[in-house]
């Protein structure tokens, strides 16, 4: 599971161009958007394609679900364990 | 058309530094001014149009804005293109970035500057079509200043065959307003088909433009191949 965090976090790094931020300053139940990281929704589309792209993993873009997977670093990697096929 | 010109601020790629213009003191790409959550998302092409609309933007706080582009960011187009090729599913962030009123848009946001923006696209006279656009806005009285930018990217390899003109990233921007009695103002004149150049390797007509503009030389044939204009100096 760790693995897969600090896999998300760089691909949170590398697809959103956080050029100052390394998988260190990303903690791990820290809010994704707005407060904490401070993502916005042109940042949740971006990560939404990397995350399907890298994990292969179907994301609804109108459900509240996939909000609430989007909320952590946590969070996404429960729902990519859930859903990877 | 007899207008006037002030803060004049010109970019070019240091690696590409050229003769006609080596007299101007250029200063170094400043994006301090944009929050680094944006800056982030800025591209090549997006960074030096916004240096140069910043740098002549000055003291002025909402002002009109006209930013010419031939061909706008082309290297990311370019890119959405190849993805589109090989059937990839497009960046939204590109995507949103490539279209042409873009650089205009961020500068908007970013400058929280709300007056109207234009962005024009206009072959190789793009910052002559913006000038003309512009100088109607303030001969009209509708505003009394407008800013006028240009950017242009080096083409992508894809593209190099069809360039006709040479190759420079750069990006020039200044405030354009109505010539007042008794002061120096610039005078630009559209010259019959005799005056075009047949050369492949002019410079951009923008970076023509500014070079005249910064010399102030009493007459200055800017020329490429679809046009030519004389810009005539009447100093003190």
């Amino acid at each position: 599971m760790t693995e897969l965090k600090n896999k998300i976090k760089q691909l949170i790094i590398s697809s959103l161009d956080l050029e100052d931020i390394t998988v260190d300053d990303i903690e791990n139940d820290q809010p994704l958007f707005v407060d904490g990281l401070g993502l916005d929704s042109i940042d949740a589309l971006e990560l939404g394609l990397a995350i399907k792209k890298e994990f292969n993993v179907k994301i609804d873009a109108n459900s509240e679900q996939t909000k609430a997977h989007f909320a952590s670093v946590d969070a996404l990697a429960e729902f990519i364990n859930q859903h990877q096929s | 058309m007899k207008f006037v010109v002030e803060n004049l601020s010109l970019w070019v790629a240091p690696e590409q530094q050229i003769a006609e213009l080596s007299h101007l003191n250029l200063a170094d790409l400043d994006l301090s001014w944009v929050a680094p959550m944006q800056r982030r998302r800025l591209s090549p092409f997006m960074k030096m149009a916004l240096h140069t609309m910043h740098q002549a933007q000055g003291e002025y706080q909402q002002l009109a804005v006209n930013f010419s582009s031939r061909h706008g960011d082309l290297p990311k187009t370019s890119q959405l293109l190849h993805s589109l090729v090989e059937q990839e599913p497009l960046s939204p962030t590109a995507f949103g970035l490539s279209v042409h009123n873009a650089a205009t848009g961020l500068f908007s946001i970013i400058a929280k500057n709300k007056a109207p923006m234009n962005a024009i696209a206009g072959d190789q006279d793009s910052i002559i079509s913006a000038m003309i656009d512009g100088f109607a806005r303030v001969h009209s009285g509708i505003e009394q200043q407008i800013l006028i930018a240009h950017a242009e990217s080096v083409l992508p390899d894809e593209y190099l065959p069809f360039s006709d003109e040479q190759q420079i990233a750069h990006s020039v921007s200044f405030v354009l307003s109505t010539a007042q009695t008794g002061k120096p103002y610039f005078e630009l004149t559209k010259l019959p088909e005799s005056e075009h150049t047949q050369s492949d390797s002019c410079l951009p007509l923008s970076l023509q433009l500014a070079a005249a503009l910064t010399s102030k030389g009493s007459q200055s044939l800017l020329s490429h191949q679809q046009s030519a204009w004389m810009l005539q100096y009447h100093g003190d």
